[in-house]
């Protein structure tokens, strides 16, 4: 579902018929809509919700009732049970179009250019509102319900973007983590030097005490150094012997200390472990990048019930499918949180390897000039080092370690421990061998300080530099990343907060005064992707509606989100339909609900099922007293068989239909409706007026049952009713009398006169006329404070004495 | 991924993404030019387009210029 900018929109194509040949519960139907919203009644299992389904797979190719329930599928379970799946055909006939277009299991509709942009709308939008989806969207978990709303709005596709940057975010401030942290080891290098100096000016004057001591004089800045450090090397004899004993002291220092780092960067970049911990979680490296097409895959799932798996083709129950899914998402998660920690070692590997990489760098390159050295270990020890940088940068794959694992082991190893003591053996001899002088060995510590403090200064220098690029990289990413999620989540909340004001328009048009309201669509500003429902519960404000509404209360939220959102989104999409969704309104919140659909959706085409009979027959009374009429088909299922599918009418309430059975002269028929009438509204009127009656196992209560406390309970308290319409209720006695064996005994009822039956009939239709308020909708009730029969608003009121 | 359509929410989303990141003159002329592109290219969010982003951005040696 798009939104749409609505600026040039064609005419929208309504369904003038249905047709649906061997599909879930019919055989060969047609339904007669002539561009018209329809009410479709039927008793459960008469094949109402079969041509919604049929619908669905017209315009989705999805049957909504399947998604998720395990070894259900389109494939096996769509067609009808005495028929195949090539026997599929749903035509739909659009008003003005001159041909159908037909959907089957081979091949789906071919719209023209002009109708194609309804075919899409169709297969993007949701019109489709079961009574299971109502509740199953206000019960889902808040992430659950965001991945809901996102497919309704067409953003689902944002929410692995926003994961993938914001992931880049995290991993670039680990970058900058482990750059800030080289930076602190290459300052404390410095301090080691120069104790008690934290900035260059102390330094400076650190190194300008060593030069005042020894009578050369202070350096007036860092530039001058090399200049007076030239100065220093001359007090010496031979100058350059100072500068070899200096070389040679650094050579033996920085021996020492790649021999005390050893085991520690040997540890630190030993990752083998916490690899083996996140491959625990992970069949194969390849599916770290799975995270994405398993949820692209849930989501084909749900939304094409098969029981092949859209991966691989193997055949597995949907239940199954989503569980695995579901198995392997949360590996990935775990796998997520475990890569975020060996991500994160790495970094502080790599500062401490290039630590004592610098350190071999520099005693290779001392060995070679001073001691001409050039020794095979530490070379290959070099590049071992290098390639296990170049393993442990963040660019590199992170599932990579062998180099950093191989390092350590060359760490750890007898041959690099005998290298660096034998050059360290080495160093010592030979400064030995220079037989300085005092003087000349105060000069050679001189130089070698000097030297030590620049060179460190400098690879400070160079990693501060890295740490400001890599918390500049950081921050910007930040930046992108917090932008795009902020942005989505404000267009979001901004959509639902337009959404707000017209749930709670449609809500309070249906609860009207009543002390639950308030409803807002809430996203969780903690989390990325997590919707909350709040509202106001008398005067408690944000509750979960969950936690005190009715269920009638929470179908109409239900209800007042979908349509809000079919109406923001929906609008160029003409269709609508309500399967039994409705179930648990009673007779005014009913009444409400048809005003709303019908004020606020007078431009869709409405398709409304119950199996409520007594909702539809107040429907219809109400669509009639609104004159809307011409703008509804009802229709009736009223049989169905596997050999025949359902059977269906025009819709007519039953003493209607009984008067329709008479005039055919389907008398015996028109006998057994007339029955199931007057038991009805026996059954009604003994509610409304509070008259007892014997109490039954069973929820339906016979005739015998009823009449009796029904008539001596009017008679007593109603006299006045009762006496001025005495001969109502006389004729009624007698006639009602003969109703039992009317319709249970066969043959005394096709031996009766067709013209008792009608009598009977009409008196029925004379006493529910009496209890019945046509303003208010409703039968009068009895009110014991009052004792008062009446309506709602009074239009009828009698004293009940 | 999807160019960017006009008149959707997610389109929307995008065009005030780059409006709101710009206004926030974090990123270099350069450095928003290349999300920017990769918005309108369809590419934006790809692993392979946040890796470019931020090899432009190590690269960059300006900071905090207003694209």
């Amino acid at each position: 579902m798009r939104i749409q900018s609505g600026s040039s929109r064609k005419a929208i194509p309504k369904i003038a018929t249905l047709n649906v040949s061997k599909f879930r519960g019919i055989v060969d139907s047609t339904l007669r809509l002539d561009g018209k919203s329809a009410v479709i009644h039927g008793e459960s299992g008469s094949g109402k919700s079969s041509f919604v389904a049929a619908l669905s797979f017209f315009y989705k190719s999805t049957l909504p009732g399947f998604v998720g329930i395990q070894e259900l599928s389109l494939a096996k379970h769509a067609h009808h049970v005495s028929a195949s799946q090539s026997d599929v055909r749903i035509e739909v006939l659009f008003e003005g179009c001159p041909d159908p277009f037909c959907r089957t299991f081979d091949a789906e509709p071919q719209p023209s250019d002009g109708l194609s942009g309804h075919f899409e709308l169709g297969r993007q939008c949701h019109f489709i509102l079961r009574r299971a989806d109502l509740l199953d969207f206000i019960e889902a978990r808040p992430a659950d319900r965001f991945d809901a709303i996102a497919i309704l709005i067409g953003i689902e596709g944002l929410s692995p973007i926003d994961l993938l940057w914001q992931k880049a975010a995290k991993d670039s401030l680990q970058g900058a983590t482990g750059a800030a942290q080289m930076a602190r080891l290459k300052q404390q290098e410095l301090a080691d030097l120069i104790p008690n100096a934290p900035d260059d000016q102390s330094r400076l004057r650190g190194i300008g005490d060593r030069l005042e001591d020894f009578g050369v004089q202070r350096p007036k800045d860092w530039s001058s150094l090399p200049g007076l450090r030239a100065k220093v090397a001359q007090q010496a004899t031979p100058p350059d012997t100072a500068n070899r004993t200096a070389e040679l002291a650094k050579l033996a220092r920085l021996c020492g200390e790649i021999l005390q780092l050893r085991q520690s960067v040997a540890s630190s970049i030993d990752l083998e472990e916490k690899l083996r911990r996140v491959r625990a979680e992970l069949a194969t490296e390849t599916q770290l990048t799975l995270l994405d097409l398993l949820q692209l895959a849930e989501r084909l799932v749900k939304e094409r019930p098969a029981d092949d798996c859209p991966l691989c083709g193997s055949v597995v129950g949907v239940e199954e499918l989503l569980s695995r899914i579901h198995k392997k998402k949360q590996a990935l998660l775990v796998a997520s949180e475990l890569a975020d920690d060996l991500r994160g070692s790495k970094a502080k590997a790599l500062a401490k390897l290039q630590n004592i990489k610098e350190r071999m760098s520099e005693v290779q390159r001392i060995a070679s000039q001073a001691v001409g050295i050039q020794d095979e270990v530490l070379h290959s020890s070099l590049k071992s080092a290098e390639l296990a940088e170049n393993q442990l940068s963040p660019t590199a794959n992170l599932l990579s370690v062998q180099a950093a694992t191989s390092f350590s082991q060359t760490l750890n190893s007898g041959g690099f421990e005998k290298c660096f003591r034998n050059l360290e053996t080495t160093a010592d001899k030979a400064q030995n061998d220079c037989r300085l002088s005092e003087r000349g060995q105060q000069a050679a510590d001189l130089i070698s300080f000097i030297d030590n403090v620049l060179a460190a200064r400098e690879r400070l220098r160079e990693a501060t530099s890295q740490q400001q690029k890599a918390e500049e990289i950081a921050a910007k990413v930040k930046v992108i990343a917090d932008t795009f999620t902020q942005v989505k989540r404000e267009e979001v909340q901004y959509i639902f907060d337009q959404l707000e004001s017209r749930i709670a328009t449609y809500y309070t048009f249906v609860h009207k005064g009543e002390p639950t309201s308030g409803h807002r669509l809430e996203l969780d500003e903690a989390r990325r992707a997590s919707l909350y429902i709040r509202s106001q519960f008398h005067d408690v404000r944000d509750v979960d509606p969950r936690a005190y509404h009715s269920e009638g209360h929470l179908d109409s939220l239900g209800l007042a989100i979908f349509l809000a959102f079919a109406q923001q989104f929906n609008a160029g999409f003409p269709l609508l339909i309500l399967d039994d969704v409705v179930a648990t309104t009673d007779a005014q919140h009913m009444e409400r609900t048809c005003q709303l659909l019908l004020e606020h959706f007078s431009d869709k085409q409405l398709i409304i099922t119950s199996h409520d009979r007594w909702w539809t027959e107040r429907l219809r009374e109400w669509i009639n007293r609104k004159g809307k009429s011409q703008q509804f088909k009802f229709i009736e299922l009223y049989d169905w068989s596997v050999q025949f599918g359902p059977k269906m009418n025009e819709y007519l309430p039953r003493l209607d239909r009984v008067f329709q059975l008479l005039d055919n002269n389907q008398k015996e028929e028109a006998a057994g409706l007339s029955r199931h009438c007057l038991e009805w509204l026996l059954n009604e009127l003994t509610i409304a007026l509070e008259i007892p009656v014997a109490r039954s196992r069973f929820p339906s209560y016979d005739l015998s049952t009823l009449m009796s406390p029904f008539f001596s309970t009017v008679k007593k308290h109603l006299k006045g009713v009762v006496a001025s319409n005495a001969d109502l209720f006389s004729d009624f006695e007698s006639i009602a009398s003969a109703a039992n064996p009317l319709t249970h005994y066969n043959e005394w009822a096709q031996n009766a006169p067709k013209a008792l039956v009608r009598e009977l009939a009409e008196n029925i239709k004379a006493l529910q006329d009496l209890l019945y308020c046509d303003k208010c909708g409703e039968f009068l009730t009895y009110n014991k404070l009052t004792s008062k029969v009446s309506c709602r608003k009074g239009c009828k009121t009698w004293d009940y004495k | 991924m999807p160019q960017p359509e006009t008149g959707t929410l997610s389109g929307r989303i995008y065009r005030k993404f780059l409006t709101e990141l710009a206004a926030r003159r974090a990123l270099s002329e350069n450095e928003y030019a290349t999300v920017e592109e990769a918005v309108n290219a369809g590419t934006f969010g790809t692993e392979a387009s946040i890796e470019n982003t931020i090899r432009i951005i190590e690269k960059s040696d300006t900071e905090n210029s207003n694209p």
